[in-house]
């Protein structure tokens, strides 16, 4: 809700380039705390043909040593393809080159306390925000209430997030709440991709502790075919139900999604068969990114259906309503419970 | 954007000249004191003349966690219409050379629920706040305009007769018996000052600025978008599902500037110029061609502090040319240099 975020005049520190066309980017920036699944705009500082931000989802906040002096800084990581004019621009950037750079913004995934299992699904490049997730949950340093807040930099009153589930610092920065800690017992990560060169992040979700599940449609590495029909058969050789879920309430599972729309779609479907909650981390086209352009509206089924604890409205229906409604992909998500997106 | 060597002279031009015309104090005298901002627009002093333009700066709030509110000329809220309208399907924007089409279609909350929802909040900001309307027809903009004067916090009313994506949204800013019409209307329902927003999809703005000056308008807002059009290749389908959009950004500013000083020739109403101001400077353009206040729209955007940034940068200008008010300038353009052999 209190989308609070700042303005950096940021510079690029590092550009890694995995083939084909996928890029790992730093920006330098003060420390920014974030939820898994939030995102920042960043562009090219001073372009005017290439105008407008573009949206990526943080993949991770840390700290980094640079050259032999030992001089540490603070980086903001961005993983994308290149598929158009804004990421384009972006991987011909050089070091030290500016960029505009504004975040984080939006809500992220929303973790509930008593879900033990985490189910991340990830499909070609909808990666990141499910591996900043996978991370962040490995820390087990989220905490129910939020309470703690950390000083980051000048800003830092700013930046306490109201429905902040995690303790919002980077993981090497912080150390562990103490009694509020909670934690997925479980970790098991989907990833999909069309070859071998599009299932990313593979160590980064092995090291957070995620039991792996790849899929190619070429079969060039992993199950051939959809990452979806993994998901599908794990959850039922896994004795995963719908009668299961209603019997606990829906908490014994969250599924966590993001990648191209046929995926959520279908792991939507499949999330509702099983009656496991489900959230999606959606994209649109957007101007702002913080809910003036009302450009990123997502069709929803109903205003109400959003609720605070996952669990209480499982059965509850959603309400096939005639009246089409809107919300903001950038402010009222990226990351939506499955349930209410109208697809 | 490269400024040419005309450009520089005749900027230069402008600041030797004026100093002698209106006898600027020179540096001496006004180091260490920051030039007036104020201009009055319609009968309502602002404290400086940057505003908010309609539909980019949501209803305030959005902006919160960047500025201080108060610190704007005066704010313009989202179009606010009798009914709620969910606005158009998405895709919703497509980003052009240095601008960008928008098609929202005048999503907003209706009437009833901005008094109740929106309203109370802009209601603590002491800034002036200036609603933006779109009526359906002459009685609704009437309707619209005395539901607005009878609630506390509101200053001002703009007549959104320009917007170029719901069905009619133009017919009222391109038809000049139409805008006298709805100008009229809202003319004689309210005391609060009346500022039609014109439209630049039309062959003459003057003819238009006329007829609502003839209505009894305070004053014009100048402009809203351009109809434009942005087919994707690949797909070869128009990039909008509407086809059409509104164009906006430093695109269009040429054209706003060119539309405010050719009003500025044949009515004697304050303007408020619009259209892809992202500096300073853009703002400066402006007040020399006619415009006593400006507003930030599509900059708010890329850049949710673009109003404070516009604001420092007349302020810069006005220091660096030896001003100490913002008032001196407007209108000012000097005419061009003699065409040499």
């Amino acid at each position: 809700m209190e989308d609070r975020g700042w303005i950096v005049q940021a510079e690029m520190h590092s550009l890694r380039r995995f083939e084909p066309d996928y890029f790992l980017q730093r920006f330098t920036s003060p420390p920014l705390a974030f939820q898994p699944g939030q995102f920042v705009m960043v562009k090219p500082s001073g372009s005017l043909d290439l105008f407008l931000p573009r949206a990526y989802s943080i993949l991770r906040v840390q700290r980094l040593s640079t050259g032999s002096r030992g001089k540490k800084v603070n980086v903001v990581e961005i993983l994308y393809k290149v598929l158009g004019k804004g990421t384009t621009a972006l991987s011909q950037l050089k070091p030290g080159d500016r960029v505009d750079l504004l975040g984080p913004l939006g809500n992220g995934y929303h973790v509930t306390q008593g879900v033990t299992t985490a189910i991340l699904v990830a499909g070609g490049i909808g990666v990141p925000p499910v591996v900043a997730l996978a991370e962040r949950l490995a820390s087990s340093r989220f905490t129910v209430h939020g309470s703690r807040r950390k000083s980051v930099g000048r800003r830092s009153s700013d930046t306490d997030r109201r429905s902040s589930d995690f303790d919002e610092t980077s993981a090497s920065s912080v150390e562990p709440l103490g009694r509020a800690v909670i934690g997925h017992r479980k970790m098991v990560a989907f990833v999909g991709g069309k070859s071998s060169t599009d299932a990313l992040c593979l160590t980064d979700l092995r090291k957070a502790g995620a039991v792996l599940h790849v899929a190619t449609e070429d079969g060039s590495l992993g199950h051939q075919g959809l990452v979806t029909d993994l998901l599908e058969s794990y959850l039922r050789s896994s004795g995963h139900s719908a009668e299961l879920s209603r019997s606990l309430d829906g908490h014994r599972s969250t599924i966590y999604a993001c990648g191209p729309h046929p995926m959520l779609y279908a792991v939507t479907q499949i999330a509702e068969r099983f009656q496991i909650s489900c959230q999606l981390s959606l994209e649109a086209e957007m101007a702002c990114g913080f809910g003036a352009c009302m450009g990123c509206v997502i069709p929803v089924k109903s205003p109400e259906l959003r609720v605070e604890s996952l669990g209480q409205s499982v059965n509850r229906e959603p309400s096939t309503v005639n009246e089409r409604r809107y919300k903001l992909c950038c402010k009222d998500g990226p990351a939506f419970d499955a349930r209410e997106i109208a697809w | 954007m490269v400024k040419g060597k005309q450009k520089k002279r005749s900027r230069s031009t402008v600041h030797s000249s004026r100093k002698q015309r209106s006898r600027a104090p020179d540096r001496e005298r006004t180091r260490g004191k920051r030039p007036d901002l104020r201009v009055e627009i319609a009968g309502l002093p602002l404290k400086n003349p940057v505003m908010t333009a309609s539909g980019t700066f949501g209803y305030g709030t959005e902006f919160t966690p960047f500025f201080d509110l108060n610190a704007l000329g005066a704010i313009i809220v989202k179009t606010v219409t009798m009914h709620p309208r969910l606005g158009n399907a998405p895709p919703r924007i497509a980003e052009t050379a240095a601008g960008m089409l928008n098609s929202i279609g005048l999503q907003n909350v209706g009437i009833d629920g901005f008094r109740r929802e929106k309203l109370p909040f802009l209601q603590t900001l002491a800034t002036p706040l200036l609603v933006n309307i779109a009526g359906k027809s002459v009685e609704e903009f009437a309707d619209l305009a005395k539901r607005l004067s009878d609630a506390e916090g509101v200053a001002g009313i703009e007549l959104n007769i320009s917007c170029p994506n719901v069905a009619g949204g133009l017919d009222y800013g391109t038809d000049p018996r139409l805008t006298y019409e709805v100008v009229r209307a809202v003319r004689q329902t309210t005391t609060l000052p009346v500022i039609p927003k014109l439209s630049p999809n039309v062959t003459d703005v003057t003819v238009i600025a006329r007829a609502a000056a003839d209505a009894g308008a305070d004053a014009l807002s100048l402009i809203n978008t351009i109809v434009g059009m942005a087919i994707d290749v690949r797909t070869r389908k128009p990039k909008l599902p509407g086809n059409t959009g509104g164009l906006s950004g430093p695109a269009i500013r040429p054209i706003a500037v060119r539309m405010v000083w050719e009003v500025a020739q044949v009515v004697k109403l304050p303007l408020i110029g619009i259209g892809g101001i992202m500096t300073g400077e853009d703002a400066i353009e402006f007040f020399l061609a006619g415009a006593s206040a400006v507003q930030v729209g599509t900059a708010n955007y890329l850049d949710p502090l673009a109003p404070m940034k516009v604001l420092a940068g007349i302020e810069a200008y006005l220091i660096r040319h030896g001003f100490d008010a913002v008032t001196p300038l407007i209108g000012t353009v000097l005419p061009p240099d003699p065409e040499t052999e």
